[in-house]
Formats: C-alpha cells, structure tokens, sequence
C-alpha cells in the first residue's frame, strides 16, 4: 500500500473537515447532499460547503463510535433493519455529538438509493430546513430518454435558483465550468489509477486502499487540491508498477470484491484477506459515486447535461443489479480476478437485495469462484469475524487447492 | 358463472371462497380466464401502476401481493437473504415455481430498493417481460409533470408491445372512466367500513382484492349488487374501540390476521392494506390528454404514501388529522418485516403521536404467518390499555 498517497488523502480529508468548521464557526452556507452520483460542483460553484452525512456515519464506524449513536436512533423508534448510516447519522444530531454544521438547506440526489429521500426527509425535519428533491429517474432502459435527461437538468436548475436565493450570488456559469476542468482531471486520475489496477501485482488493493481515492473524488471533486491529489497518485502508482510493488509482499490471489466494507472493522476484515495474499484489484463500492474507469467525463462544455448524465448512468447506485452484474464480469475478464467476494450488509439493500442470484450467476454461468460473506458496513453488532475467518479461509484454501492440482496437471 | 349468481352465492356465505382466490390470484383470478381468449395478463408488483394504460392497451392486470402463506419457499431464500421481505422472496418463489405461466409480464416500480433489485432478478430468471416504471419522486408539479408524462408514454408504448394494441385517447379515457368507476363504488363501500362498521376491514379487504382479480368491467358489476346488499346489514355493536392501520401498503398481512384483529375488540375505521388499489383521491379527470390527466392525478390527488415522497404534507401531519377526522381512539402499526419504507415512517409518526397523545402500537408480521396469537394477545392488551386509559 502506497503510504504517500494515504497521507495525501489523509490530509486533504482534514482539511475539508477544517472547512466544515470554518464553515460552522463563520458562517457560511452548508447543504447536505449524499454521495452517490452527487452534483457537488454546483454547490462548489455558489461556494456551499457541502456536508455528507454518509462520509460522517462511516467516521464513526471506523472510530468505533458507531453504536451508541446507532442505540439513540433505535430509541427514537428508528428499526433495528433500518440502514445503520441513518441511524448513526440521527444519532448525532440526537445525541449532540460531533461538531458539524447545521446544514443551510438538504440537497436529496435521489441517485438510487430510496433509503437516501427517507433520511434526508428526517434531516431536513430535524433541523426545519428546505429540502431541494433532484429525483433521478432510474436506468431502467439502456440509455436514458432525453425526457429524463431534461427533467434532471429542470432540477438542477431549480437547486441553482436556490443557491442564487441563498447566497444572493448569481449563478455564474462560467466558473462551473472551471470546476468541471478539475472534475475531468480527477476522474481521469481515477480511472488511470484503478487501470494500473490490472498489473500485475496491482500497485493498490482497490478496494481496502480504494477508499483513499474515493474520498477526494466524490466529496472534494471539482477541486483544485483533489485534481492535484489524483495527478500525484497516479505518477505514484506508476513507480510501484515499474517496481513491482504491490499492498503486500506477495499478491497471491487476485479478486473482485462487491459491496461495502465493515468499517467498525475495516482493519481486522481486510487482514482476514491479507494473510492469503488476496488484494483486490476491483471493486463495485469504489463506484458508489461514479464509474469512471469506462470512459465517462463531466464535460465542461455541456456542464448541466454531463452532470446530469453522470447522475442518471454513470454511478452504481441508479443502474440495475443486472448492469452490476455486467461491471463485475467485465471486472473479473479484464482485471485478470481470480474470484469474487460478495460481501453482503444488512444496512444497505441496495447493494445486499439480490445478492444470491448474483452469487448464483457468477457461479453457475460463469463458473467465477465465489465467496458470499454477511456482516454490516456500520453497525458492529452484525460482524463476527469468527464465522468470516471461517468462510474466508475455507474459500481460500480451496482456490489454493484448485491452483495446485491444476499446476500438478500441467 | 354470471357476476349476479357469484353475489348471491359468495355475498356474504363464500366470503371464503373469495378468500382463496385472492389468496393464490395467480391460479384463481377470474381475469385469468381472459387469456385463454387471447388478452395478456400482465402481474402488478405493489403499490401503485397505472392499471388504466394497461386496459385500454387491452390487457388485463393483475395486481400481485406475494404468495402470502400459500407458497412454500423453495428457491428464493437462496436468492435474497434473511433480512430482505419475504413479499420479494414469495413472488421470485411464485416466478421460479413457473406460477406466471400465464402472465405476460410483470410490472414493478421504485417503492424500496428491493423491489428494484427483484426487477433485475425476476428479469435473468424468466423469459416474462419485466417493465420497471420509476415514478417521480419531485413534488414540484411543473418540473415533475413532462417527466411523469413521458413515462407513462413510455410504459403504454411497453405495455402496447406487448398486447399488440396501442390505443387511442378515446379508449384510454374509456379506461380511465372505468377504473374511476371501479374506485368510486369501492369508496362507497368503504363507507360502510368507517362511518357504521356494517361491513369490517377484514371483509371489505377481500372484496378489493376480489374486485381486482376480476376485468374491471365485471368487478363494476359486482360492487353494484354487493352495494345494494349492504342495507340489509346491521351497523356496528359500539364496544369496541376505533383504530387506524398504517404501514401495510405493500406486503399484506394474512388476511386471517385481519379478522384476528377485528375480533379483539378493534373496528378498523380506516386501513392502508393494498393502499395501489386505492391510490387516487376521487376520480382522475376523464376530459383532456388523458396521459396528462392520469399524470396530473399522480401529483394533485394520489394518497399520502411512505412511497411517493410529497414534501409539502407531512404524512405524519396527516395520520393525525385522519386520527381526528375518524375520532380514532389509536393507531395500530402494522409493518412487514424489514420493510424500511415503513420502518423508516414509523420513527416520525411515533414522534408526532406521542407528541399528540394519540395511543398506538407497532407489530411487525410476515406474510406466510400461520398462527396470530402473539399478536392477537398484544392487540388485546392494547385494546384494554386504550379502554381503561
Ligand atoms: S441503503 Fe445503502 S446506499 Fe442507501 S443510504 Fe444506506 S448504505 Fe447508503
Ligand atoms: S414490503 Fe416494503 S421492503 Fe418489501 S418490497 Fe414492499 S415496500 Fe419494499
């Protein structure tokens, strides 16, 4: 694992986290939005600090702080089966800890996830502020009408209209046009890096060491800082290919992995793969917020249609499961996986629903290697790593198995 | 069997017999028997569809709540895990043991992330078309209306591929006169369930999914003679207590467990059960475009819903001023497992009634329950907790 580039994100994320407090302490407008398929750069555009409640509920599970927060939810009468991101993230405010911003107002990017418009309903209740709704048709066609196209970029006009109202800026176009730039040169960096991914040994594990990346590319992207970031992690990647460097001494196993990670044990989980060798050389989480790897760019010069086209296909969360499918398959072929890990969360049945038939269709019509594995990307109740090592070290040494009576054949 | 012969055999002596075509739709529906001569069945995944674009396409719409406790689960269980409604695992179930043989697609829409996810699932295991409609989620009318109305251009267009009828404005306005019709007689009756308790929501459950089992036409024709049956009825003994059901719009309860609530003392004033089926307040305007005219309704007078998102009410605003409107004396929770529309709704409808002293319970169910006593015991308790308030 490249240490430089953990560092560099490292402290790009602090910095932004300085700002929510320079935002608090000053003043400034803030506005919730989500991450998946996010059109931040408007918000950049009108100087908002965008706030995620996503990226705040996975804090506190890597903290191991989720709980508490998570048990003040549920006593309010949120579900024990309701997704723990919301809950974590109620639990805050409930709670009064943390030391965010109250938003100015509550962007919904509906991308997806329905869980998304609930959540941001109890936000901007909690704290009675307007809830701006950009409802993204979901891709249930190949290619989106042009009715759909057009009913986001309605939207997105409107959310201008309200960053004018709010900050008694005008829109300017044309500085949404230079965030964009910036926008392009992160998602070129990311594609770059995540196509270094395909050497062999991949120079980062693409989904432990993926969330370095994913938090300058979906909170800060549009930035100067994180253009910047992506460039240097790239010619970073670059040397660890030319040295034959990779996150372990030895990669062994090379796999997909699909679904969120365990953040209240991020560590421990990962080092369950680690032991065997396995580094990830894709992942779908990594993609919640945008697949670049496929060749998508926000376009400068059609800065509302590419936001909004960004929003409707080029993301995870508003494709069908079918089209995950497709990512995966593509991701195995074309990044030489030897297997795929599904890793199933009870919190987020966007991801989890349907889980089986995917293991089903990797395995019966692709003859993929797959391990199914089940705890939750928040809530530390669910993870048993008992049972996970048990699982993973079962499939493992099967693979190991495999390889070794097909070596003894050749 | 003439409708007038069924009415007079079934109303109210083989209210069982209704039961177990509403409980199997899927073998039973007297729409089925549509196919044979030719028409399409196309399955309606809960909650809402548009089923007057698929009449006046000239088909016949099923609408579909499971397989309830009729259909052992076989497959699916491996397909969605153990925290997933078993409303997905029963209809991929129904899906994978060949029970749409007769169908000629399926619909569902963007209520909750598995009903999406089971869209895609369904699609790779069947050769059925598979439609997915994603209803707006933008309240904002002007934004949202060219939206919604491409969408149901796009879904008539679907659906007309299917059928092989694409049809005209006169006809889809016919349509639409006719589901108006459908909708109003069912309300009529509905006003026997709340306003005297003549008829309770156990049996008027079973009549709306029957009405809806059957082609429109004929179900216009039932009502009619069940409406006319109803002044032979006595109104409601009053001891009881009036409740309100919220959160079982789309997996349904068994419909035993209905009566096993009524019978603990609660009249059941007003329901959310197979809450699609009842989804517009008062009649879609029949004059003008009628794509616009359905689309407009979508907006102006479709219910409050945990799944169609109306950020000027607040839907908890709105259980109370219905609590009040019924003099309800509490509100009874009735949520599927793991169903997180619901579940999420419930956290702020507890806030607001606690906040308004109005008295409520919560209880989850699953559809394949086949004992209540657990829940009958709770209701009972809660029930005497309200009287000795
Ligand atoms: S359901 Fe999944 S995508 Fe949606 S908010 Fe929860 S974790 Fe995020
Ligand atoms: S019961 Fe709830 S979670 Fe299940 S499909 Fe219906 S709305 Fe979705």
């Amino acid at each position: 694992m490249s240490s430089e580039v953990q560092e560099m994100s490292k402290k790009l994320m602090q910095d932004y986290y300085q700002q929510l407090q320079d935002a608090k302490s000053g003043g400034k407008p803030t506005a919730c939005i989500m991450i998946s398929g996010n059109c931040v750069e408007i918000l950049r555009a009108f100087d908002i600090q965008p706030i995620f409640p996503e990226v705040n509920a996975l804090q506190t599970a890597i903290r191991k702080q989720s709980l508490p927060l998570i048990l003040a939810a549920e006593q309010r009468g949120y579900s024990s089966d309701n997704c723990a991101y919301v809950k974590a993230d109620m639990g805050m405010y409930f709670t009064k800890t943390g030391n965010l911003p109250d938003p100015s107002f509550v962007v919904c990017n509906y991308v997806g996830c329905n869980v998304y418009v609930k959540w941001f309903e109890h936000v901007a209740d909690y704290f009675h502020k307007p809830l701006i709704m950009i409802d993204i048709p979901f891709l249930r066609e190949k290619v989106p009408s042009e009715e759909d196209v057009k009913y986001v970029i309605r939207q997105l006009e409107s959310l201008i209209k309200h960053c004018e109202d709010l900050t008694g800026t005008k829109f300017d176009i044309d500085k949404l046009r230079e965030i964009l730039k910036y926008s392009r040169i992160s998602e070129d960096g990311w594609s770059q890096a995540k196509d270094l991914c395909k050497k062999k040994p991949a120079p980062f594990d693409a989904y432990f060491d993926a969330i370095n990346m994913m938090g300058p590319i979906n909170v800060l992207r549009g930035t100067k800082e994180a253009a910047e970031f992506f460039m240097k992690s790239v010619l970073v990647y670059e040397q660890l290919v030319k040295e034959k460097k990779g996150p372990l001494p030895e990669e062994k196993f090379r796999i997909v992995i699909e679904g969120p990670p365990p953040y209240p044990y991020y560590r421990s989980f990962r080092e369950l793969f680690s032991k065997w060798g396995a580094v990830a050389c894709q992942s779908t989480y990594s993609t919640v917020g945008g697949i670049w790897e496929f060749g998508f760019r926000h376009d400068p010069k059609k800065p509302l249609e590419s936001i909004a086209r960004q929003m409707i296909i080029e993301n995870l969360c508003n494709r069908s499961l079918l089209s995950r499918y497709n990512q995966i398959e593509s991701y195995v072929k074309n990044w030489s996986a030897d297997a795929l890990v599904i890793h199933s969360v009870k919190s987020c049945r966007l991801f989890s629903a349907g889980q089986g038939d995917m293991r089903d269709y990797f395995v019966h019509s692709l003859d993929t290697p797959t391990l199914m594995i089940e705890s939750d990307l928040e809530d530390p109740r669910y993870y048993s790593h008992a049972q996970l090592k048990n699982r993973i070290d079962a499939f493992f040494e099967s693979l190991q198995h495999k390889r070794l009576t097909a070596n003894l054949r050749t | 069997m003439a409708i007038n012969n069924i009415v007079q055999q079934v109303v109210p002596n083989s209210l069982e017999s209704m039961i177990e075509i509403v409980t199997q739709p899927w073998e039973k529906a007297p729409l089925l028997s549509a196919h044979a001569k030719g028409k399409k069945i196309i399955g309606c995944f809960p909650v809402y569809t548009p089923l007057e674009i698929i009449h006046a396409c000239n088909g016949a719409a099923l609408p579909l709540f499971g397989g309830g406790n009729q259909v052992e689960i076989m497959n699916a269980d491996s397909r969605f895990a153990s925290f997933i409604c078993s409303i997905s695992k029963s209809t991929l179930e129904l899906q994978l043991q060949n029970k749409f043989r007769n169908f000629d697609g399926v619909v569902l829409s963007n209520i909750c992330d598995v009903a999406r996810n089971l869209a895609s699932v369904m699609k790779r295991n069947s050769k059925l078309n598979i439609e997915y409609l994603h209803l707006p989620q933008n309240d904002n009318i002007e934004i949202a209306l060219p939206y919604y109305k491409s969408e149901l251009s796009r879904f008539l267009r679907k659906v007309a591929d299917i059928t092989g009828c694409f049809p005209t404005d006169a006809s889809l306005s016919r349509s639409t006169a006719l589901y108006n019709k459908l909708r109003g007689l069912l309300e009529d009756l509905h006003g026997f369930v709340s306003n005297d308790g003549r008829l309770g929501a156990f049996e008027y459950t079973v009549y709306l999914r029957y009405c809806y089992s059957m082609l429109p036409e004929d179900a216009v024709t039932f009502l009619g003679s069940l409406l006319n049956s109803m002044s032979d009825r006595v109104p409601r003994n009053r001891d009881c207590i009036k409740i309100i059901i919220e959160g079982a719009f789309c997996e349904q309860p068994p419909i035993e467990l209905i009566r096993a609530i009524e019978e603990t003392g609660c009249w059941i004033v007003d329901d959310d059960f197979a809450k699609g089926l009842r989804w517009h307040v008062g009649p879609v305007q029949e004059k003008g475009d009628p794509i616009e005219m359905l689309a407009r309704s979508y907006f102006e007078s479709a219910q409050p819903s945990s799944v169609r998102h109306d950020f000027k009410t607040r839907r908890e605003d709105l259980l109370v001023k219905k609590v009040r409107k019924y003099n309800a004396d509490g509100v009874l929770f009735f949520i599927p497992k793991f169903c997180e529309p619901a579940l999420f709704d419930y956290a702020r409808y507890k806030e607001k009634l606690e906040s308004e002293g109005i008295a409520h319970l919560q209880i989850e169910y699953e559809e394949k329950m086949w004992t209540f006593e657990r829940i009958r015991s709770e209701v009972e308790t809660f029930v005497e907790s309200v009287l000795f308030w």
